[in-house]
């Protein structure tokens, strides 16, 4: 079972360094990164551009989509990227099949201006995941989203990762961090605490318990607006 | 290569920003469409000179009189003496092998009447092949002819101007006007031939010939201002020119020349480096404007780098290679530069056009022009293109991702 992991820290703790080293925006000045059994070291820019496209799929807490472009172009991205030209076709069904993975097919053609903060980040997911990659890295991907928003990506994790991609992300919030099976907690540039998570938050039944809840809010509302 | 692609994700850029896209491009229009109007209204220029110049006649010879010594000292330039004679006319007439038509021509500015009416115009004395040698067609009547010249006749045809003024609505072939107190018949008018090189109405003449000028009102003149002569071909005019000059050489026996042969060709060559120099000069003037266009596309294309820095670190952090990068954004300008020639010459072809029809300005699109100015603002794109390029492609992508 491949592992989910937080990486927690107050600011300034090297989080951010050490999620741009994982994600080969960066090169250790000493020491070694093997990826995937590649020491990321010793690439150039150009062969770590290659294999963060095929490796790696990044989630930022901003989003980033490229704006006035449907969801279905922003998704199709790393495939115009990709070391070997992939067919105009097979691109738009595999962002199309990466959009079903997060439940965003119907809106392909919806500009990120059109989209709400949850199914913006659900795009970026796509986007990051159209190009099977091994690893995904998520920078507090729930930063900018309300908690039931933030449940639901937790859901599109963990079936991700039940499916076979490990993810790490960093977050500031320990109810986020509790999706995952391992949190690290980083301090000063150091792991300064590794640990499973013990009680593991399951996406599926808080999303089916915050239904609950709202449907019990309406019906007890309902009677007082009426 | 992922040529393709980079191709795909430049055009989708640009369709993003359709209204930034085209006022960018609307510089290198302007530009392109300046060049090719610019151009159009020189070449124009030049072909109507070059038309006026043609007009003159073809393979033209003409004997100028030379300076002149006057018995009390009195010096002048060139056709300040009265030295060409009649005699010299049909001396080369005579012996100059391959000569066509020679016609002595003298000519004064005289008050003329008729229908009531009278107008200053010039009179010329010419002989009956002049019509050839200008190839000045005859539109009503005839001219006069060998037998009219050899007596003498008061006989004369008329320019389209001189018709006008005196005539009007009339039809003047057979009509009778007088120059200086003698009766002259017209026998015919001249085809309307417009204005010559140096601004000057040709349609503005009478032309008798040149024994009745020299017999009947203007006894005392024994010399001639001008010969014309006709050579057979362009070839032939080196030749001819050389021959005339020997022939009055020896006419003249040891004297010092006296006169002064000049060819068509001589002409024509001064008229049509007046409008290149014109044209040169409107074309560097619209180059200056193309080059301006081309300054906005990388001003834009700088401020676009700045702009989408974020987009360039998405596409860095998914991915890219620097080249793709710079690719991108050389074929952004390209796009840019070539979509803006392409419309530049619609909007130059138009307009060079529109004058042409609304101003009478005569114009000439040349394929040249179009070409040059097409090549030019590809290479304003690239060139232009490259420095915001390159800055983009050596952004850090950490450092881009956060830009805000």
């Amino acid at each position: 079972m491949p592992c989910a992991i937080a990486i927690m820290g107050a600011s300034g703790s090297g989080k951010s360094t050490l999620m741009n080293t994982l994600g080969c925006l960066d090169r250790p000045t000493s020491g070694s990164y093997l990826l995937d059994g590649v020491d990321v070291a010793t690439l150039d820019r150009e062969a770590r551009a290659d294999l963060r496209n095929q490796k790696l799929g990044f989630v930022f807490q901003g989003f980033n989509l490229l704006p006035r472009t449907s969801a279905l172009e922003n998704v199709e991205l790393p495939m115009l990227y990709a070391p070997r030209r992939v067919p105009t076709e097979e691109m738009r069904r595999r962002a199309m099949a990466a959009l079903e993975i997060v439940g965003l097919s119907a809106r392909h053609d919806h500009l990120p201006s059109q989209l709400s903060g949850g199914q913006q980040q659900r795009v970026a997911i796509a986007r990051a995941l159209v190009n099977e990659p091994r690893l995904l890295l998520a920078d507090e991907p729930t930063g900018n989203l309300d908690s039931k928003t933030s449940v639901e990506v937790m859901g599109v994790f963990q079936r991700l990762n039940e499916q076979g991609i490990t993810i790490v992300m960093v977050t500031h919030e320990l109810d986020i961090a509790n999706y995952c099976k391992r949190i690290l907690v980083v301090r000063d540039g150091l792991v300064v605490r590794d640990e499973p998570v013990a009680h593991r938050s399951l996406a599926t039944e808080e999303l089916a318990r915050l239904t609950a809840a709202e449907a019990a809010a309406k019906l007890t509302s309902a009677p007082a607006g009426s | 290569m992922r040529l393709f692609a980079t191709i795909v994700i430049s055009l989708r850029a640009l369709r993003r920003n359709k209204l930034r896209s085209f006022l960018t491009a609307l510089g290198i229009i302007i530009g392109v469409g300046a060049v090719i109007t610019m151009v159009s209204i020189g070449n124009g220029a030049k072909a109507q000179v070059e038309a006026q110049v043609a007009s003159l006649g073809r393979n033209v010879i003409a004997v100028f009189p030379g300076s002149s010594t006057g018995s009390s000292g009195a010096r002048g330039g060139m056709g300040s003496s009265n030295t060409l004679t009649v005699a010299d006319a049909e001396a080369i007439k005579r012996e100059v092998t391959g000569v066509v038509a020679v016609s002595p021509e003298i000519r004064q500015g005289w008050q003329v009447l008729g229908n009531g009416r009278n107008w200053r115009t010039s009179v010329y004395g010419q002989a009956p092949d002049f019509v050839s040698i200008r190839a000045w067609n005859i539109t009503e009547g005839r001219m006069f002819s060998d037998v009219e010249t050899r007596s003498a006749a008061k006989v004369c045809v008329i320019g389209a101007t001189v018709a006008r003024e005196l005539f009007a609505d009339l039809d003047p072939v057979g009509q009778t006007m007088r120059i200086r107190d003698v009766p002259f018949r017209i026998l015919g008018v001249l085809a309307p031939k417009g204005y010559n090189v140096f601004g000057q109405d040709q349609d503005d003449a009478v032309i008798m010939p040149y024994t009745t000028f020299m017999t009947r009102i203007f006894r005392w003149r024994d010399t001639v201002s001008t010969i014309l002569i006709e050579a057979p071909s362009t070839a032939a005019m080196p030749r001819i020119q050389q021959e005339v000059n020997d022939l009055l050489q020896q006419r003249r026996g040891g004297r010092e020349p006296d006169f002064t042969v000049r060819n068509q060709l001589e002409l024509a060559e001064a008229a049509s480096a007046t409008s290149r120099t014109m044209t040169a000069l409107l074309g560097a003037i619209a180059g200056v404007s193309l080059l301006v266009g081309g300054i906005g596309i990388m001003n834009i294309m700088l401020v676009s780098v700045t702009e989408r820095t974020r987009e360039i670190g998405i596409r860095l952090a998914i991915g890219a290679h620097d080249r793709d990068i710079r690719i991108q954004f050389l074929i952004e300008a390209m796009i840019l530069s070539m979509l803006g020639g392409a419309l530049g010459v619609a909007v130059g072809v138009g307009l060079a056009e529109t004058l042409s029809h609304f101003n009478g300005w005569p114009t000439l699109v040349s394929t040249s022009s179009v070409l040059l100015a097409v090549g030019f603002s590809a290479f304003v794109g690239i060139a232009f293109g490259f420095y915001p390029a390159h800055k983009a492609a050596q952004l850090d992508p950490i450092e881009a991702l956060r830009f805000e």
